[in-house]
């Protein structure tokens, strides 16, 4: 099968069972996605896929199919961070990191829909992924840093 | 495609966590992003039983199984592996029950999930078919699988020990005081559950093996893989990668750390494991059952509590998990004066899994069960419950004070913390308000009580650490402190940094590597900062001392490149443990404890049984705050648990022992539309026995909100004539059946 992931092409040969996360980590190696749950709750597996936001745990590789993929590794640099990376960073809105590709992908998505969320909206956008570590109260903040940055 | 929006000239500096760039651009490393070449894969057989003797483990078709390279069950791995040591030092020292532990039982299961077997295989698919088709014939015995049915049947035999705290005649004034009640209040069985759950991978060379484990405790791992496997402990190198949560779960102990390094041993190549999120939640802890008898005066006052305790700690095990129960007796009367005290615990193994190391260790439970007390006392004397804790708590100048099970109350202004958070609280419109205090022991040293006459005191573990020059102009520090996503490392760095004169930048820490790092206690009891930044401060100090008697001007990297190579790399090593007790009659106390009082508000619907948290607000006394984003974020984090625990986090098992919260659809942590901002105030009350004056944050917070919460449910279902709350979680159902009848 063909994909597109954070720009480059690849062809791969998944096994039937394979998740998308699964070909992602295993198959490309990447370390932007994560496994927490393999079951949907805990969004540390998310891309962007087609530009929809989605838990990768949940979609057969096969469905994916001439897909384009952009993980959290597609969205800035270091020295040029996107502003949602920005205000995470900024705010200490995490602890041990490994929710942050759904966190700040579920960030994105909002904001790209909703530029200025009210703090319903953005404890909304950001319930499909579970933190352990934080409380959310400092991710919330950097949603709304994000959104006023814009 | 979303494009990077220029922010000018990113600096990485400004930004609170260190290598922060690398977790929000997905760069970072964790255990399952750990790949050697030719890796192989472990999956564990459980048991199905919560109790039953192994007639026959047929592994016969398993090794038919493509793709698998070796099966292993519980009497030939005991061909390879000593039994496992006790964690924390040996259970008869603290007057607990030993038994004998192999990584893979092998006459007798005793929880559903108990491992029996494991399987290594080219792929993660291969050893789970490889593990489903391991055949194990049982023969059921009896279990029991909790507190009340031991309680109707409290067959000694299940007894691993008994903590009794007593002062006063509580027997007497319960007997003839003019106002008194009893109650029986029930804490629920939760887990820790960290997004990433535990995982290991071990490469054994034929001379050495390197594990790299996603861990609080590298060295504590190394000592026990030592033992189990009888190696000598410098042949074995612990490497911790990012950690991606941890709140106890990756404390040493569950067995599948020894196995997965046998398989890598007996297969001659790498080998992973990487638990499952059901596996996962498998471990848990901070059940009890309490029955208590309160007499109080008409003034609100308290004059004596009984309390008679079972803890139900699962299986027996190795792991730390336990002794919490120990904690949790000992932790009584809390922030309170209770002149006539009679608490009477017994702990008790059951047929569930074994409990492991939860946040709180077993201090949030006497909180909930005091605060729920003063509650009551308050309800049944007509007074404000903020006035009833004023005329109970104990006041700055009653400490140090020794608690009747021998803890030693370091510093605090209770008080103070009180009224600052009742200020600090918005008084946001809501159907029912509570507040707590909560007390949090911390810094190590979990068994109370005095000890044998003639016995050594025992005293705070230590923790070290190295600072050394470097060739390219950097500071090493190296520290046997770990860091499991928390952030104590942005407080070494920063501490380093200023006895050094240098800018964060210019240090290089590492943690968690045996080979590079001084032994310490890694991760624990909120030790990092107010502990292991005392030991870098120290060594710290003595190179600048060093650097200054040698003539050299400010360090910069030019001169620290030149010191190197005139002198090498001037590294200092110093130990740090808090100042030993006084009273040699009593076990080592917890050398500090946290405070914090705690104001919750929250709605509860009558239709539903549903609880809304509308506001949650704490002042928090940790001592000297050396970082306060860290402090924050810590109490953030324990205030949530704390959430979680109070309404909604169970991890119940059936009739048969068998786990129903085995993913998030059921254990139901707090998601961020669960949860209001919570609001923070600091109060600093320095410790007096740490270098730092800091006391450790990590653990408060948890106690306090889950109480705070748990009276603010109290109070709403009084103000609508349910009854009183006795139990957490406050789950839909369970507040239901507080609700009066006319609701239903």
């Amino acid at each position: 099968m063909r994909l597109q992931v954070d720009g480059a092409h690849v062809q791969i040969d998944p096994d039937p069972e394979d998740t998308l996360v699964d070909v992602l980590r295993d198959e490309l190696g990447s370390t932007a996605v994560r496994v927490g749950c393999r079951n949907g709750d805990c969004g540390t597996c998310t891309a962007l896929v087609d530009g929809q936001c989605v838990k990768t745990c949940l979609v057969l590789a096969g469905r994916a199919e001439g897909a384009r993929v952009e993980t959290l590794a597609s969205l800035g640099t270091e020295t040029n961070p996107h502003p949602v990376q920005e205000a995470f960073l900024a705010e200490y809105a995490f602890q041990c990191g490994f929710c942050l590709p759904g966190m700040i992908l579920s960030a994105v998505t909002l904001l790209a829909d909703t530029p200025s969320p009210s703090d319903a909206e953005i404890r909304n956008a950001l319930s499909g992924n579970l933190c352990r570590c934080t409380g959310y109260v400092n991710a919330v903040r950097a949603v709304r840093r994000a959104a006023a940055a814009r | 495609m979303m494009s990077a929006v220029n922010a000018a000239a990113a600096d990485p500096a400004r930004w609170p966590k260190r290598n922060a760039f690398e977790f929000a651009g997905g760069t970072a490393v964790f255990i399952d992003d750990v790949r050697p070449s030719v890796l192989l894969h472990m999956a564990v057989v459980r048991s199905s039983r919560a109790h039953a003797r192994l007639r026959r483990v047929d592994t016969a078709q398993a090794k038919a199984v493509p793709g698998a390279v070796r099966v292993l069950e519980g009497r030939e791995a005991s061909l390879h592996l000593r039994p496992l040591p006790y964690q924390f030092g040996d259970p008869e020292m603290i007057g607990g029950r030993r038994i004998v532990l192999e990584a893979l039982p092998v006459d007798e299961v005793r929880y559903v999930g108990e491992p029996i077997a494991i399987v290594a295989a080219e792929s993660p698919r291969a050893a789970r078919r490889a593990a489903a088709a391991v055949v194990v014939d049982y023969e059921d015995l009896p279990a029991l699988l909790d507190a009340r049915a031991f309680l109707a049947d409290p067959d000694p035999i299940h007894v691993i020990a008994e903590n009794e705290v007593v002062s006063g005649a509580a027997d007497e004034v319960l007997r003839t005081a003019e106002h008194r009640f009893g109650a029986e209040f029930a804490l629920g069985r939760s887990s820790t559950a960290p997004i990433e759950p535990r995982g290991y991978v071990a490469a054994w060379d034929g001379t050495r093996l390197t594990v790299h484990a996603t861990h609080q405790q590298p060295h504590q791992l190394r000592t026990e893989l030592a033992e189990v496997l009888d190696l000598p402990a410098h042949a074995i190198r612990v490497v911790v990668p990012n950690v991606g949560g941890a709140f106890g779960l990756k404390m040493t102990g569950p067995v599948e750390e020894p196995l997965v390094c046998l398989l890598s041993m007996l297969c001659g190549r790498p080998v992973k494991w990487i638990e499952s999120r059901a596996e996962c939640f498998l471990g848990g802890g901070r059940e009890q059952l309490h029955q208590v008898e309160v007499a109080h005066a008409a003034d609100g006052r308290l004059l004596a509590l009984r309390d008679q305790v079972v803890i139900p700690v699962g299986a027996e095990a190795v792991s730390p998990g336990w002794r919490q129960a120990y904690v949790s007796t000992a932790s009584f009367p809390t922030a309170y004066v209770v002149p006539h005290l009679d608490i009477r615990s017994r702990v008790v193994a059951t047929n569930l899994p074994p409990w492991h190391s939860c946040r709180g260790f077993g201090k949030e439970a006497p909180v909930f069960v005091m605060e729920r007390i003063l509650d009551m006392v308050a309800r049944r004397t007509g007074l404000d419950p903020a006035e009833v804790r004023r005329r109970n708590l104990l006041r700055p100048e009653d400490l140090p004070h020794r608690m009747a099970s021998g803890y030693r109350m370091d510093s605090a202004d209770l008080p103070t913390v009180l009224n600052r958070v009742l200020e600090l609280d918005g008084g946001a419109e809501a159907d029912g308000v509570g507040i707590a205090v909560e007390v949090t022991p911390e810094g190590g040293g979990h068994a109370g009580g005095r000890s044998r006459p003639g016995a050594t005191p025992t005293v705070a573990a230590p923790e070290a650490a190295a600072v050394l020059l470097r060739s390219d102009g950097q500071v090493e520090v190296r520290t046997g402190v770990t860091n499991p996503g928390g952030g104590n490392d942005i407080a070494l760095v920063r501490l380093a940094a200023g006895e050094l004169g240098l800018s964060p930048d210019s240090i290089r820490l590492v943690q968690g590597d045996t080979d590079l790092c001084p032994p310490g206690t890694g991760n624990a009891s909120s030790r990092g900062v107010a502990i292991g930044g005392a030991a870098v401060v120290l060594a710290a100090r003595a190179l600048a001392d060093t650097v200054s008697r040698l003539g050299a001007g400010p360090l910069t990297e030019s001169t620290i490149a030149e010191l190197v190579v005139r002198y090498g790399p001037l590294e200092h090593v110093r130990e740090y443990r808090p100042d030993p007790p006084e009273d040699l009659e009593y076990r080592y106390s917890y050398p500090y404890f946290s405070s914090g009082a705690y104001v919750a508000r929250v709605d509860v619907d009558r239709a539903t049984g549903r609880v809304r948290l509308r506001s949650l607000t704490a002042v928090h006394d940790c001592g000297r705050v050396i970082e306060p984003v860290l402090v924050e974020g810590q109490l953030h984090g324990a205030m949530a648990m704390g959430v979680g625990l109070a309404l909604s986090e169970e991890s119940r098992f059936d009739a048969r022992g068998v786990l129903q919260a085995s993913s998030f659809k059921e254990y139901l942590a707090p998601r961020a539309n669960d949860l209001p901002d919570f609001v923070i105030g600091h109060h600093e009350t320095r410790a007096p026995h740490t270098l730092l004056g800091a006391k450790g944050a990590g653990e408060s917070g948890l106690g306090g909100a889950l109480a705070a919460i748990a009276n603010a449910v109290d109070d709403a279902l009084a103000r609508c004539g349910g009854r009183e709350v006795t139990s957490i979680p406050l789950d839909p159902p369970t507040v239901l059946a507080l609700l009066p009848e006319v609701d239903q």
